[in-house]
């Protein structure tokens, strides 16, 4: 399921399992998905949040509030760690120096298991990205699956405006008409502030007007014209993959070797 | 908050016949084993060290070793 994921949306898999894991709860929910969304800075999730006015502080107040009773697990008096401890063995002095070494959260352990509204947000997220005709899952799309998945009430609970995050999140995605129409409405404001500064209309600023228009105009076919390009390009290596991959089945007799099957490497 | 910050509740407990007591201690073991293994095994790819390298040490076969680990390393990009 993760060939699709970015980098930084498998990230947000393991980030989010540290997140229940730091929290001591006794399950990953959609919540820590979020806390982790919230953690990786460059990602397009992160920044519709934070312009939401979602930041992790809150958010993670507002998992810990959200906590069921019984969810909330004292890590060292059940499970493992305790079962460690009667032999002897204390779990937080082995926890404390790996992260001495590795840094905080290192050491996994107990594994957190990821609770079924979580597990759903993984293919979920992949049906947004196919849904959108993109050729990777990001955070975005783990983003949109958070906001389908009914269970998502921390988003709720901090005020968000679920509908409007998704809208934002889909203008993002595809940000050039979304710009073309920030510059336009630029150039009106620069028009409008140049006759009011210096008195009625002149032709000039009309021409200067027409000028920037043009000028966005321009790039705009050109960055649509660029992307088509890249997208047929895209379409047709696909294609020719797809064509040497058939040739290859056939060649083997019909029997495709398995993707796991590969002899290990260096 | 639990036995184990008393040491005579955990003396108690180390001493106890209970196999239960016991059998628990060896599957947390087991479990820490694996998690103590994935992270010195990421620590040795970062660092540079080949499957040989960490198999040899491990006392393990290259290619078990690989099993174990490529593919979790992969999804986490950690890996080519």
């Amino acid at each position: 399921m993760f060939e699709r994921f970015t980098d930084r949306a498998r990230q947000v898999v393991v980030m989010a399992q540290e997140e229940a894991a730091r929290l001591q709860h006794d399950s990953v929910g959609p919540g820590h998905v979020l806390l982790a969304l919230l953690r990786i800075q460059g990602g397009a999730a992160f920044v519709v949040l934070t312009e939401a006015g979602i930041d992790y502080n809150r958010a993670r107040a507002a998992v810990i509030q959200q906590a069921k009773p019984g969810e909330a697990q004292d890590a060292i008096s059940g499970g493992p760690a305790e079962a460690l401890a009667a032999i002897g063995i204390d779990l937080t002095q082995i926890r404390q120096s790996a992260e001495q070494n590795f840094g905080p959260g290192a050491l996994l352990f107990p594994r957190v298991p990821f609770s079924p509204a979580a597990k759903r947000l993984l293919p979920l997220a992949e049906l947004e990205s196919v849904a959108l005709a993109h050729f990777y899952t990001g955070t975005e799309h783990l983003l949109l699956a958070l906001l389908d998945e009914d269970d998502s009430d921390v988003l709720a609970a901090l005020g968000a405006d679920q509908s409007e995050i998704r809208s934002k999140v889909i203008r993002r995605m595809a940000p050039w008409a979304d710009r073309m129409q920030a510059a336009n409405a630029g150039i009106s404001r620069l028009y409008r502030a140049l006759v009011a500064s210096h008195g009625p209309d002149r032709p000039q600023f009309r021409d200067i007007m027409r000028r920037l228009r043009d000028q966005a105009g321009d790039a705009y076919r050109e960055a649509a014209r660029q992307s088509q390009q890249a997208q047929q390009r895209l379409a047709d290596e696909l294609e020719r993959v797809l064509t040497a991959a058939d040739a290859e089945y056939q060649a083997v007799g019909g029997s495709l070797p398995r993707a796991d099957d590969q002899s290990a490497e260096h | 908050m639990t036995s184990s910050d008393d040491p005579l509740a955990l003396a108690k407990q180390v001493t106890a016949k209970d196999p239960a007591v016991g059998l628990r201690a060896v599957v947390a073991l087991r479990q820490l084993l694996e998690a103590l293994e994935r992270l010195h095994v990421d620590n040795a790819r970062d660092q540079g060290w080949s499957w040989q390298d960490i198999a040899s040490v491990l006392h393990v076969s290259k290619q078990s070793v690989h099993e174990k680990h490529a593919a979790r390393r992969k999804i986490l990009g950690r890996e080519d």
